[in-house]
């Protein structure tokens, strides 16, 4: 029996001290390293495969790094490798500077996660606006991730040198660095944690992964009503990161960010967390329309989430995917949603810092990855019949712009900047009683001189519509028909929406819903599996669900959806 | 030319798990599995007169970043000595994928396709001689030959010498055609 136990990091960062630095190094770095994704914390969990020795561990998730550089987002990777006993001949520094004085309560350096990868002595200097060293300390470092957990007063300037690495011949890399104390529970301090992951595999909504955690502290600053406490530092978008020891092997279960805080008593604190597409949710997006030639899917992608140094992962089978339609005005997450759909994809955050796209999986043709047999179960799996689906009706939008004027926004507004969104797509807009500053297809922004009427006028786009139904033939006598209608999916036009029928048509055509109990499962969420099932028959599936108990012993309720294996 | 050397086809992901040596690629795998892939082209060329070309594959260092063309190209390299070597999958040859992409979201190799790569060499290699004895050497085959016409490029198998007998013909390459006095030229006595 495997000894399991749970570890989770708490980042109290100071947002204002990352958005003010400057990170720079003289050190010579690889040509696809990029410092500044130290500010922008866009560096990606995963690794590229590299021929350091024991480095490139084969289990799938050591990818090839790609020719152009521009996509690559590593943090900071040094050019020299350490020696046969992990020391830096000429050690790798990196310089932090500030427009203004700051104090920080500590320093967080996040190394390779993924790889388990760090350096294991790092000496850091602080300097003050005239240039004096305020302190400097030397760390051993003992973990991914480190926390100076000093506070230090009137930082103008951070010199941070990585003396030595974890392991021998390795470069050194550093995916992330925060201004801000790193607090780690594990133990009997974690009362409680659950994690639900989930993914649709078509995409028709996004779904978030969610943290539930109970924690014991008698530590003050856990108190919610602390105006000092640590509660006001996590209202923001701080990250919890969520790690399952098996065997002492730590296993990443991802990165969560803080949703709601309750305190049950003095000493219980309840937190409920969401993943990147959870915080997504609340990060609005203007949308837009594409016409003609359209735009590539990385293109849209790299506006949607690059724009906002969001980490996402592109399954390489989708790269150059063309996108045609209309994006209307809302959340990220919605436009993410409306993406995925139109092009067979799958989103999720399950396991990674990163939003992983990729082609989305009909498990009934695809191979299996994981093998799960009865002896892995407990007791009772029970499998149910989903409802029968026998057709679908997937309306294709078609836009053109059209050339008729009219009225967008008629009423009185005050001086100032106003923002005007649309329901509905427009091109060729003109005002009267303000300028239009910045436009899109979606919105207006107005500057409004003097208070007065304000009328917005320009052309509607013109969607004209078409539907793609596919039934299923020979339906035997007594089956209640059951259609189902896509209308609004407004990225779907005559060019894909054939493809995305005919995948709506097979995804519901997988009509087993197989559930079971698992014990440190090998399997994720997203992958498809074999699963033995009930009179000696076999699922196949792809796991669309697991809510995992990692206080009780990393155990999964895992749901599967597929068909029989034949 | 390297020597051949015996192919890691064990991997678990047990192995995965726990780290153990089996569960990294290495500058010594990927050495090992080059160097048998050199080895396998040259069993093929000296028992079936097949040139399989290879990739010319410059040994990687530990500071080199392997790209998705150089394992392609060498994976490539095991595929077409697969394909050479016209085992029949019921040996347990598989065909291999070759058409790995750069980028996070692309998928890379996982200890099973490495146990694969090295799988289908270690048979190839153990299966080749043996299948190599079916070969009709025939030159240029004409239509309408008849099959003893063929028969005269057939290359008998290779008989094991009988430790026991002590008048047992040793014929090296046998001619075709030619009598038993003149077989009798290898002839050994004890």
């Amino acid at each position: 029996m495997a000894k399991t136990s749970t570890r989770v990091s708490f980042g109290l960062y100071a947002l204002e001290l990352k958005q003010d630095s400057s990170p720079v190094t003289a050190t010579p770095l690889q040509p696809f390293s990029k410092v500044q994704d130290l500010r922008t914390d866009n560096a990606s969990s995963r690794p590229y495969a590299s021929f350091e020795p024991d480095f490139w561990l084969l289990d799938g998730g050591y990818k090839f790094l790609p020719a152009d550089p521009v996509s690559v987002h590593v943090g900071l990777m040094s050019l020299e490798m350490s020696d046969a006993a992990g020391v830096f001949a000429d050690p790798p520094v990196l310089t932090v500077a500030f427009q203004q004085v700051h104090t920080a309560d500590g320093l967080t350096l996040r190394f390779s996660n993924y790889t388990g990868d760090y350096a294991s002595s790092v000496a850091v200097a602080y300097y003050d606006a005239a240039e004096a060293l305020i302190r400097e300390d030397t760390y051993a470092v003992g973990s991914t991730e480190f926390s100076t957990g000093q506070e230090v007063a009137n930082i103008k300037k951070i010199v941070i040198t990585f003396q030595t690495t974890n392991r021998p011949y390795r470069y050194l890399r550093l995916a992330g660095i925060d201004y801000g104390e790193l607090i780690s529970f594990e133990g009997t301090s974690i009362k409680a944690a659950a994690v639900i992951e989930e993914t649709d595999p078509l995409s028709a909504e996004l779904r978030v992964n969610a943290l539930d955690l109970t924690i014991f502290s008698q530590d003050a600053q856990f108190s919610i009503i602390n105006p000092e406490g640590h509660y006001a530092a996590l209202q923001e978008r701080q990250p919890l990161a969520v790690y399952e020891v098996v065997d002492n092997q730590s296993v990443y279960i991802g990165t969560f960010y803080l949703d709601e805080w309750e305190n049950q008593s003095d000493t219980v604190s309840l937190f409920h967390a969401v993943d990147l597409v959870g915080v997504l949710d609340r990060q609005p997006y203007r949308g837009g329309i594409w016409l003609g030639a359209g735009i590539a899917l990385e293109d849209l992608l790299e506006v949607v989430l690059g724009s906002i140094y969001v980490p996402y992962e592109l399954d390489a089978a989708l790269v150059g995917t063309v996108i045609t339609g209309w994006l209307p005005a809302g959340s990220v997450r919605e436009a993410l949603q409306q993406l995925a759909f139109a092009v067979g994809a799958s989103v999720s955050c399950a396991r990674s810092g990163s939003i992983k796209i990729y082609k989305t999986k009909v498990a009934a043709d695809e191979p299996d990855e994981v093998t799960i047999t009865r002896s892995q179960m407990g007791q009772g799996s029970p499998l149910a019949l989903r409802s029968q689906v026998t057709g679908v009706e997937v309306t294709a939008h078609n836009y053109v712009a059209g050339t008729e004027d009219v009225e967008l926004y008629d009423d009185t507004l005050a001086a100032g900047t106003h923002e005007i969104v649309f329901s509905e797509p427009a091109h060729s807009l003109s005002a009267t009683g303000a300028t239009i500053s910045e436009s899109g297809a979606n919105y207006a922004v107005l500057e409004v001189a003097a208070p007065g009427a304000v009328v917005l006028s320009g052309k509607r786009y013109i969607d004209t519509t078409s539907v793609t139904r596919i039934t299923t033939a020979d339906l035997t006598a007594g089956v209640r028909p059951n259609v189902l209608k896509i209308t609004d999916a407004y990225l779907v036009s005559n060019t894909n929406v054939a493809a995305v029928a005919g995948r709506v048509y097979a995804y519901f055509q997988q009509r087993y819903r197989q559930r079971m109990r698992l014990f440190a499962p090998a399997a994720e969420v997203g992958q498809v599996v074999v699963v033995d099932t009930l009179y000696s028959k076999q699922i196949r599936g792809l796991i669309e669900k697991m809510s995992i108990d990692l206080a009780g012993g990393f155990v999964a309720e895992v749901e599967v959806v597929g068909v029989q294996n034949e | 030319m390297s020597r051949w050397v015996t192919p890691i086809t064990d991997r678990t992901l047990a192995d995965i798990q726990n780290r153990t040596v089996k569960a990294f690629l290495n500058v010594s795998d990927w050495v090992r599995i080059h160097g048998n892939t050199q080895q396998v082209q040259a069993l093929i060329r000296i028992l079936s007169g097949f040139e399989v070309s290879i990739t010319s594959l410059s040994t990687p260092t530990v500071t080199h970043f392997p790209t998705a063309g150089e394992i392609n190209s060498m994976i490539a390299d095991i595929d077409r000595l697969r394909e050479a070597a016209c085992l029949p999958p019921a040996l347990g040859v598989v065909t291999l994928k070759h058409d790995y992409q750069p980028g996070l979201g692309a998928a890379a190799p996982d200890y099973e396709d490495v146990n694969a790569w090295e799988q289908d060499l270690l048979l190839i290699r153990a299966l080749f001689a043996r299948a190599a004895e079916s070969l009709i050497y025939c030159g240029a085959a004409g239509a309408g030959q008849p099959r003893f016409w063929q028969n005269r490029w057939r290359r008998p198998a290779y008989i094991e010498p009988d430790a026991g007998a002590i008048r047992t013909p040793r014929t090296g390459s046998a001619v075709s055609g030619s009598g038993l006095t003149r077989q009798n030229g290898w002839r050994k006595y004890a």
